[in-house]
């Protein structure tokens, strides 16, 4: 996990005092790695926006409690993940109301100008169940631990190594179907 | 070839845990199998992949949106949960029910009538699934009903706001969990477990102890059996006990999450293959 340092500490204590200029600082050091996961998660850039916004102000209302012994910002993570999962259960309840109307699936290829693999290797991520999904995004595109997923999704290691097969595994399978060539 | 195995030693390369022999097992295989070469070339293409992607810049309207958000709630304290919100709610609710005005009035009691016969009716029925537990009959069928002993698999829970245990066991088409949470936060923790098709064998709840008496929420938890849910709502769930029965032996896992409030505090599942 990235080294956030005693500066977060230092921050957050700041926060908890009401200095709301303290944790507009950590949501500027913060936003662009938890709108990627949000991104990656949804696969919706809208979404993405409102699923950070909405998980900055989550933790900013929870900033008091807090617990100073654990990183700030692999708790960050864990509302952002819990937030994203909340956002993902609405969309689906939604879709299954809306079985009728033309669905509003988002676009896996909505995120901005990316190449065709980025594009495939998107879609493949929205193929897999949230929770995979949410392992390999922490592990590959965040470079976070087993123990850090762990404590980020509140599961153990050896439910976190199991999944993140399982989730690679289902990858490849997703991506094979999809046409995806791997080079060697 | 064992693939279970195989897949395991490509996972671990990937992620650089392989032992020494870990190492030589897989070079062996690797040297034997194309078809285990083929699936190593897939997994690192997908680290690769991974890799490579760049990620993208947030809108450049977050920071200010999530920054008015934060001002508009340090400049609304009325906004944020009052012990005393609930009393001057039950005012308002008498004070508009006596209000001069007959057609209100009306409306406002009888959706009272019908919130206080709900009540009665969740009542009446949790007494009747209580009075019907025969707690040792059920027990009876698992292999053993303490949850300090092996049988049972106990899966720590520590969150900056829960903290404790949940203890789960497994006896053919009997299930067994006992759930031990402290809440340390403000708000009010509630519970969801998503227990599909099983069925409810048996609820038990340890009597309130005294330091539960300082909780303002009560000492023992409310407990709603659903159609597929069982709602728990408290803010200690001590030595709370549930028995299920499943029909299929694949059933699903158990998901179980807390909340503070609407806010997810904790999810994961139980009785995982």
């Amino acid at each position: 996990m990235k080294d956030t340092g005693t500066s977060d500490a230092a921050l957050v204590e700041l926060c908890r005092r009401g200095n709301t200029r303290a944790f507009d600082e950590l949501v500027g050091k913060y936003q662009k790695t938890l709108f990627n996961v949000a991104l990656r998660m949804t696969a919706d850039y809208d979404a993405s926006e409102e699923v950070t916004q909405q998980a900055f102000v989550r933790a900013y209302e929870r900033i008091a409690s807090f617990d100073p012994r654990f990183k700030f910002f692999s708790w960050m993570y864990r509302i952002l993940v819990n937030t994203a999962l909340d956002h993902l259960e609405e969309r689906k309840r939604h879709d299954r109301l809306d079985d009728e109307v033309p669905s509003d699936e988002p676009d896996p290829s909505d995120l901005g100008e990316r190449e065709d693999s980025e594009a495939m290797l998107q879609a493949g991520l929205m193929d897999l169940t949230a929770e995979q999904r949410a392992v390999i995004v922490l592990r590959h595109f965040e470079d976070l631990t087993y123990e850090e997923i762990g404590a980020v999704l509140d599961i153990p290691e050896k439910t976190v190594k199991s999944r993140l097969f399982s989730a690679r595994m289902q990858l490849r399978a997703v991506l094979v179907k999809r046409g995806y060539r791997f080079h060697g | 070839m064992d693939k279970d195995i195989v897949t395991e030693l490509l996972n671990k390369e990937l992620d650089g845990i392989l032992t020494a022999a870990d190492r030589q097992t897989l070079d062996d295989l690797l040297a034997a199998d194309e078809n285990v070469r083929t699936l190593r070339r897939d997994l690192q293409g997908i680290t690769h992949l991974c890799a490579e992607s760049q990620p993208v810049d947030p809108p450049a309207t977050l920071r200010p949106a999530v920054r008015r958000e934060i001002e508009t709630i340090q400049n609304a304290p009325a906004r944020t949960a009052h012990p005393a919100s609930g009393a001057r709610g039950i005012l308002e609710f008498f004070s508009r029910l006596f209000a001069p005005r007959p057609q209100a009035r009306l409306a406002y009691a009888f959706l009272g009538g019908i919130v206080f016969g709900g009540l009665i009716l969740a009542l009446v029925m949790n007494l009747i699934q209580r009075g019907t537990v025969r707690e040792d009959e059920v027990l009876g069928s698992m292999v053993t009903a303490d949850p300090a002993e092996s049988a049972w698999t106990t899966i720590p829970v520590s969150t900056p706001l829960v903290h404790g245990k949940i203890s789960t066991q497994r006896s053919g088409t009997t299930e067994g969990v006992q759930i031990d949470l402290a809440y340390q936060g403000s708000g009010l923790l509630r519970l969801r477990l998503d227990i599909g098709t099983r069925t409810v064998e048996m609820l038990r709840q340890a009597p309130p102890q005294p330091e539960d008496a300082v909780q303002s929420h009560g000492a023992l938890p409310r407990v709603e059996i659903q159609d597929g849910q069982i709602l728990v709502h408290g803010n200690q769930i001590r030595d709370l006990r549930l028995v299920f029965r499943h029909a299929a032996p694949d059933a699903r896992p158990i998901s179980i999450e807390l909340f503070e409030g609407e806010a997810p505090l904790y999810k994961s599942h139980l009785f995982e293959q």
